[in-house]
């Protein structure tokens, strides 16, 4: 992690004394638009990290357990996009719990569609930077599409699963 | 200062989630007591430090990358009128871009400022969502092995792009507001 920071620093710098040097009246306009986008950082997300932290425990994780182990077909993979939709937990929570669905035999019809509703959806980074740097218009937008093709896709895992001759 | 100040907090959304935060620290404090509030807000100090010491970086680089793009460029490859290359374009980078939330959406809105379309942003939001490489590597396949990884990459390799025209024909239904809708 710390490599990834310093070479993003590295290469930031960089471009930003080419563009200074070379570009004077850019680099204003640049200085402008991170003054502009840094409120956002400086406001809204740390409250939505905060909230985030508050709300992952109160998901009672063995419920929507039961739940996805429980629900086979087509309905399985409806319930699986709802709850994916509503699960505000960062992924070294997720990922473990679904280990725990995929070892007690949960479909992976049920269990790709939860991940794709929670990659898409994940209430925590929608609400936290999507929603305040991208405005309403494009959340909304993104998120009817989304609804509309993710049943699909747990659909296509189905299939791809039975294909490949693994639980679906 | 002052002004600037004010201009953070002075903000309907800011109201919005300070106070899911206040009611979710409320529902937590009631359910599992004081330690629970005090461990969760301590769970955060990872992702609190990645936040300092990225984002700054992330918002320069982003703002730099906004001002340097020429907008002819943009709009031939990501604008209204690239159609299904712009989304082919956005479905592919969105799989490879690394990094997290704080590095993504930066460059989209940098992206979106220098004249990108709504339907290749929104293809290249869901790609990066659900195919990205970073993430099965880092984070899903140590926890669930690389079959169900395959599995989801197989079955969801035409879903960014679906996204994308779907998100297209509902903005021709719905248009954007004349403001863009941004900040």
């Amino acid at each position: 992690m710390i490599y990834i920071v310093c070479l993003i620093w590295a290469g930031t710098l960089f471009f930003a004394l080419y563009t200074w040097r070379f570009y004077p009246e850019r680099f204003r306009a640049a200085i402008q638009s991170f003054c502009k986008t840094s409120k956002i950082f400086l406001g809204v997300v740390p409250l939505a990290l905060i909230a985030a932290g508050f709300l992952s425990p109160i998901i009672p994780s063995e419920l929507v357990g039961r739940l996805i182990g429980e629900t086979a077909g087509f309905s399985g993979i409806l319930i699986a996009i709802l709850i994916g939709f509503c699960m505000p937990v960062p992924p070294p929570i997720f990922f473990p719990l679904i280990a725990l669905l995929l070892g007690a035999g949960a479909g992976f019809a049920q269990l790709i569609a939860l991940i794709a509703s929670w990659n898409i959806f994940a209430a925590h980074r929608t609400l936290g930077i999507e929603l305040p740097m991208m405005g309403t218009y494009f959340v909304v937008l993104r998120v009817l599409a989304s609804l509309a093709v993710l049943p699909l896709s747990g659909v296509a895992a189905g299939f791809v699963a039975h294909w490949l001759g693994l639980p679906n | 200062m002052l002004a600037y100040l004010k201009s953070i907090v002075w903000d309907r959304l800011f109201a919005v989630v300070a106070a899911i935060a206040v009611l979710s620290g409320v529902i937590l404090f009631e359910l599992r007591g004081g330690d629970a509030v005090w461990k969760a807000l301590l769970a955060n100090e990872r992702v609190f430090l990645i936040v300092i010491s990225l984002v700054p970086a992330a918002l320069m680089l982003s703002a730099l990358i906004e001002v340097m793009l020429s907008r002819e460029m943009v709009e031939k490859w990501l604008g209204v009128g690239s159609g299904f290359k712009g989304i082919m374009l956005a479905t592919f980078a969105g799989a490879f871009v690394p990094g997290g939330p704080f590095l993504c959406f930066p460059i989209v809105l940098a992206l979106y400022r220098a004249g990108a379309h709504w339907t290749p942003l929104i293809t290249f939001v869901s790609s990066w969502s659900i195919l990205s490489a970073m993430r099965i590597i880092v984070f899903e396949a140590p926890f669930v092995g690389f079959e169900l990884p395959l599995v989801r990459i197989l079955s969801c390799i035409w879903v960014p792009p679906v996204i994308g025209l779907t998100a297209y024909y509902i903005s021709r239904i719905f248009p954007p507001p004349e403001s863009g809708g941004t900040r």
